[in-house]
C-alpha cells in the first residue's frame, strides 16, 4: 500500500510541474508586448521599459520561467497589480469560502444522487425509476447559474429564507452555513444527477451478480442486500465520479459565486480578469488546479484502499 | 465499426433502428434541426430587432406582443434569445469542430507513432485536463480579450485534450490487429494505412464525444458571456440576456428564465442525440 501511495504522488508532481508551466506561458500567449497588455492605452514608452524591467520581461524566456518556478515553489506568487497586496494572501483570504462551497457542493451531490440512483436500480423499469433518470437527464443539463438564479428567485426574494449575497462572517459557522446552501444546492444539482446516473448503472450491474442471489437466499433483509453488499461493491466508480467532480466543482464555484456575490476565489478572479491584474490571474488557476490535482490524488489512493485490486497495476 | 458498414443497406438500416430506439430521440432531433433553423432564419423570424431599445417599454411582462417580455432597455426578450441562438450554435459547432479535428490528428498520431510523441502529448494532455474546463476558459479568454472568435479558440483549446485521449484509446484498440499488420506486411504505405483503416475507426468514437460535448460546449459559452467574458454586450448571447436579467430577477424573473430554458432544452437535446448515437454506435451494446 505505501509503495502505492508513493507511486502516486511521485507521478502527480510532473503534472503539477505541468500545470505551473502552463500558468507561466498563459502571460505569454497573448499576442504582442504583455506590459502594453498590462498598461493598455495610455502607456508611454518609459512605463512600458519599466513594467518590463519590473515583471524581467527584458529577460529571456526560460531565466523568467526559472524566477517564476523557483517564486512560485517558495510560495511566492507576487503582488496584485491592483491591491499592491501579496496574491498569496488574498488568495488565503478567500480560498475557505470556495472550498465550504465546492464541499458543500459535494455533500448535496452525494446525497441527492446516491439514493436517486439507488432507487432507480432496485425499482428498474418503474414510473419511479423513470422519473428519477429524466429528473437525472434534466439536472445534468441545467447550468448551476440557471438553477441558482431559480433558487434565489423563489427561497430568497419571495420566501425570504436565504441572504441573496454574500459568504457570512467566516468566525460563525452556522453563518457560514446559512449563506453556503443555496450556492452548494446551485453546484451539487448538476454533479448529483450525473452521480444518480452512475449509481444506477453501477449498482444494476452488481445487483446481477451471484453474490447478491446468495445474500437473498440466505435470508437477509432487501435493506441490507441493497446497502451492504450491493452498494459497497458498486461504490467504486460512484467515489470515483465523486473525486472527479469535485474539481469540476471548484471551477464550476467560480461562477456560481458570482451569481451569490460570495467573497470567494472566484469573485476575486473575475474581478482581476477585467482588471487585467495577471499575478492573481495566475495565482487563483494555479491554486485551483493544485488543489484539483490534490484531489484526484486523494481519490486515487482512495481507490486503492477500497479495491486492492487497484494497487497491483 | 469502419465505413464500411454504412455502405451496406442493411447495416445502415440497423444504425437507424437503434438509433431511434427510443422515441425521446425524435423530440430531440426535432428541437435540434429546430434550434439550428431559428438560428439560420433569426432575421426573419425576430419579431423586433434585438438591438432596438425602448425605454417607454422597459421591463414589459410578457404579453401577446412581447411573448417573453422585454427587458430593462426595452429590448424584445423573444427576439434576443433566438440571436442569441446564433451565437451559442457557432460557438458551439466550431469550438467543438476544431477540438475533434485537432485531437483526432494528434490522439491518431501518439497512439500510432507511440513512445516519444505519445509520452509527451500524454503529459500535456493530462496538464489541461488538470483544469476545470471553466477555469481554463476563463483564464483563456481572460488573456486573449472577449469576441466571438476568441471565444470559439477558448472552446476549442478547452475540449481538445478529451478528443486527443478518445482518439488515442481507439487506435490502441486496433493498433494490434491482424489486418493492419497484415497491411503493412503487404507494404501498405503508413500514411494510407492511417487514412483508410485507422483514422475511420478513431472517427466513431469522435463523433459520440463531438455530440455530448456540443452541449457541454454550449453550457460553458452560456457561462462565460453570463461572466462577461463572451461575445460582448449588447450582441444577444444566452448567457448575456440571463446576467441582464438578474438584477432585476425579482421584478422581471422572465428574462432569466427565457434564456435558461433556451439553454436547457437545447443542451438536453443535444444530450440525448449523443446518448443514441453512443448506443447505436457501441457494437458490444445489445441492440
Amino acid at each position: 500500500m505505501t509503495t502505492y501511495i508513493i507511486k502516486r504522488i511521485l507521478l502527480a508532481i510532473p503534472v503539477l510541474f505541468g500545470v505551473l508551466t502552463a500558468v507561466f506561458l498563459l502571460v505569454h500567449i497573448v499576442p504582442g508586448d504583455p506590459a502594453h497588455v498590462i498598461l493598455g492605452m495610455r502607456a508611454t514608452p518609459e512605463m512600458l521599459q519599466q513594467v518590463r524591467q519590473e515583471l524581467g520581461l527584458d529577460q529571456p524566456l526560460y531565466v523568467q520561467y526559472y524566477k517564476f518556478a523557483s517564486n512560485y515553489l517558495t510560495g511566492q506568487m507576487g503582488e496584485s497589480y491592483l491591491t499592491g497586496r501579496l496574491v498569496i494572501q488574498e488568495i488565503a483570504a478567500r480560498f475557505p469560502h470556495t472550498i465550504y462551497l465546492a464541499v458543500g457542493g459535494t455533500i448535496i451531490s452525494v446525497l441527492v444522487g446516491v439514493p436517486a440512483g439507488v432507487i432507480s436500480a432496485v425499482k428498474k423499469g418503474s414510473v419511479t425509476d423513470q422519473i428519477v433518470m429524466v429528473l437525472a437527464m434534466i439536472g445534468v443539463t441545467a447550468p448551476g447559474f440557471v438553477i441558482a438564479l431559480v433558487l434565489i428567485y423563489v427561497f430568497s426574494l419571495k420566501l425570504g429564507w436565504f441572504p441573496t449575497i454574500g459568504g457570512g462572517d467566516l468566525s460563525n459557522p452556522l453563518e457560514v452555513i446559512h449563506h453556503t446552501i443555496l450556492p452548494a444546492i446551485a453546484l451539487g444539482l448538476p454533479t448529483g444527477a450525473l452521480i444518480a446516473r452512475m449509481t444506477r448503472s453501477s449498482m444494476l450491474e452488481v445487483l446481477n451478480k451471484d453474490y447478491i442471489r446468495t445474500a437473498r437466499a440466505k435470508g437477509l433483509s432487501e435493506q441490507v442486500v441493497v446497502y451492504k453488499h450491493a452498494l459497497r461493491n458498486a461504490a467504486l466508480p460512484i467515489v470515483t465520479i465523486v473525486g472527479l467532480n469535485f474539481g469540476d466543482l471548484i471551477g464550476s464555484a467560480v461562477v456560481v459565486s458570482a451569481v451569490f456575490a460570495r467573497p470567494g476565489l472566484g469573485k476575486r478572479l473575475m474581478y482581476a480578469v477585467f482588471s487585467r491584474d495577471y499575478p492573481v490571474i495566475q495565482g487563483i488557476t494555479f491554486i485551483v488546479a493544485a488543489a484539483f490535482i490534490f484531489v484526484n490524488l486523494a481519490v486515487d489512493i482512495f481507490y486503492g484502499v477500497l479495491d486492492p485490486r487497484v494497487r497491483y497495476d | 465499426m469502419d465505413n464500411q458498414r454504412f455502405t451496406n443497406n442493411r447495416e445502415m438500416q440497423l444504425f437507424l433502428r437503434a438509433f431511434f430506439r427510443r422515441k425521446i430521440v425524435i423530440g430531440a432531433l426535432v428541437v435540434v434541426v429546430s434550434v439550428i433553423m431559428v438560428a439560420l432564419l433569426a432575421p426573419q423570424l425576430a419579431p423586433y430587432d434585438p438591438l432596438e431599445q425602448n425605454i417607454r417599454n422597459r421591463l414589459q411582462a410578457p404579453s401577446a406582443e412581447h411573448l417573453f417580455g422585454t427587458d430593462i432597455y426595452g429590448r424584445d426578450v423573444l427576439s434576443r434569445v433566438i440571436y442569441g441562438t446564433r451565437v451559442s450554435l457557432q460557438v458551439g459547432l466550431y469550438g467543438v469542430a476544431i477540438a475533434s479535428v485537432v485531437g483526432l490528428f494528434f490522439g491518431t498520431l501518439a497512439a500510432y507513432y507511440g513512445r516519444l510523441l505519445d509520452l509527451l502529448l500524454m503529459r500535456v494532455v493530462d496538464v489541461m485536463l488538470s483544469f476545470p474546463t471553466i477555469l481554463l476558459a476563463i483564464a483563456i479568454v481572460a488573456m486573449l480579450g472577449a469576441s466571438l472568435k476568441n471565444v470559439i479558440i477558448t472552446i476549442g483549446v478547452a475540449y481538445v485534450a478529451r478528443f486527443i485521449r478518445v482518439a488515442r484509446g481507439a487506435v490502441i484498440q486496433i493498433r494490434e490487429e491482424e489486418y493492419l499488420l497484415s497491411a503493412h506486411a503487404i507494404g501498405v504505405p503508413n500514411s494510407l494505412v492511417l487514412w483508410r483503416y485507422v483514422i475511420p475507426n478513431s472517427f466513431a468514437p469522435t463523433l459520440v464525444m463531438s455530440t455530448t460535448l456540443l452541449g457541454t460546449a454550449i453550457l460553458t459559452e452560456s457561462a462565460l458571456s453570463f461572466l462577461g467574458l463572451g461575445v460582448p454586450q449588447p450582441n444577444p448571447t444566452w448567457g448575456g440576456i440571463i446576467a441582464n436579467g438578474r438584477g432585476v430577477l425579482e421584478i422581471a424573473p422572465w428574462i432569466s428564465m427565457a434564456s435558461g430554458a433556451a439553454i436547457m432544452v437545447t443542451v438536453l437535446a443535444f444530450n440525448i442525440l449523443g446518448d443514441a448515437l453512443r448506443d447505436a454506435l457501441d457494437p458490444r451494446k445489445e441492440k
